[in-house]
């Protein structure tokens, strides 16, 4: 009977935990053993004043919501942002220059717009369109004049009839 | 992101300010007609003291551009004021000058007209038109105060001139 093994099973047969066939060698262990049966009395006894004296504790909130409070509020704690500090010098010239910049950029992207389609296309030369090669052409910048002159026939050019001896 | 947009309500910003100060150029459709007014001079150059019509001499600016030309005389056979207007409507015209879409139809003489059209970046084209055949075309910058001198051979030794200046 002093076998813990055998001390265990009457806990367990106690219990109602043990099969059948285990049970019933139990209890027939505790109708011819004094030990045992006092073993089994006490057990029963003892889990008799357990019973009585138990408080039914319950939590005011499930398991699984009083650990998901905590996991939040572990993540909020490390998505805090940090403290930021006083701006730098370059961050606070980076500010100044960036309205700077871009003025820079749009007035030069105006500028060069306008001498792509302005007045600046034109090369100060002379473009002599439709007439054959016998022409020569000449360019005084100093007085802003262009002289395209033709080495025609006179009978072949302005205003000169043959049969008149001017122009008109 | 608040960066982001400070920096593309300054582009915004700047962009409207350029467009307002008038760095960015108007579209040739969108801008209003423009008239430029020319003066076209027909001009007979000789050896002769006179002709035989008695033309008047050309004035010493007109001469001082043809001193380089072999003939000893310049003579003004006939002057011409007109008007192009281009992007406009039809200039009403003139016993001399028939206006037409941004060109103006001159006749210096009985066998003597040219076109003057307006095209873009203050380029015009003249065309030159003899006895009702086109002798030549030519495309060149033409700006206040500038001169476009064309000209040739005619007969009996003579030469030709045509004189064309933007007045205004």
């Amino acid at each position: 009977m002093n076998d813990f093994n055998t001390q265990m099973k009457i806990q367990a047969f106690l219990d109602g935990e043990l099969p059948e066939a285990e049970a019933r060698e139990i209890a027939a262990l505790i109708a011819r053993d004094r030990d045992a049966a006092a073993l089994h009395t006490e057990l029963k006894n003892t889990r008799r004043a357990l019973a009585g004296a138990e408080q039914g504790i319950t939590l005011p909130e499930t398991r699984e919501f009083y650990w998901s409070k905590i996991s939040r509020e572990i993540e909020k704690t490390e998505r805090a942002e940090p403290v930021q500090a006083a701006p730098t010098l370059w961050q606070m010239l980076s500010r100044l220059l960036k309205p700077v910049v871009a003025v820079a950029v749009v007035v030069l992207a105006g500028f060069l717009v306008f001498h792509q389609t302005g007045t600046s296309t034109f090369d100060g030369g002379v473009l002599v369109a439709s007439v054959d090669e016998d022409v020569i052409t000449y360019r005084d910048e100093a007085n802003d004049t262009t002289y395209v002159l033709f080495s025609y026939p006179a009978e072949n050019a302005v205003a000169n009839d043959a049969n008149d001896a001017t122009l008109n | 992101m608040t960066t982001r947009k400070t920096f593309l309500k300054s582009c915004i910003g700047v962009c409207l300010v350029a467009f307002v100060l008038g760095l960015f150029p108007v579209p040739a459709s969108a801008a209003t007609a423009v008239t430029n007014k020319y003066q076209a001079i027909l001009i007979w150059g000789s050896d002769d003291d006179k002709t035989p019509e008695n033309h008047k001499p050309v004035s010493p600016e007109i001469a001082k551009k043809l001193k380089n030309f072999k003939w000893k005389n310049y003579f003004e056979v006939a002057q011409k004021d007109f008007i192009v207007v281009k992007d406009g409507k039809e200039t009403k015209g003139s016993k001399d000058a028939k206006g037409a879409k941004d060109q103006t139809k001159v006749t210096m003489s009985k066998d003597c007209e040219i076109v003057v059209k307006l095209l873009d970046n203050e380029q015009v084209e003249v065309t030159l038109v003899g006895k009702g055949k086109i002798v030549g075309t030519i495309k060149q910058q033409l700006r206040k105060g500038g001169c476009l001198v064309t000209g040739g051979d005619a007969s009996n030794s003579t030469g030709w001139f045509i004189i064309i200046k933007q007045v205004e």
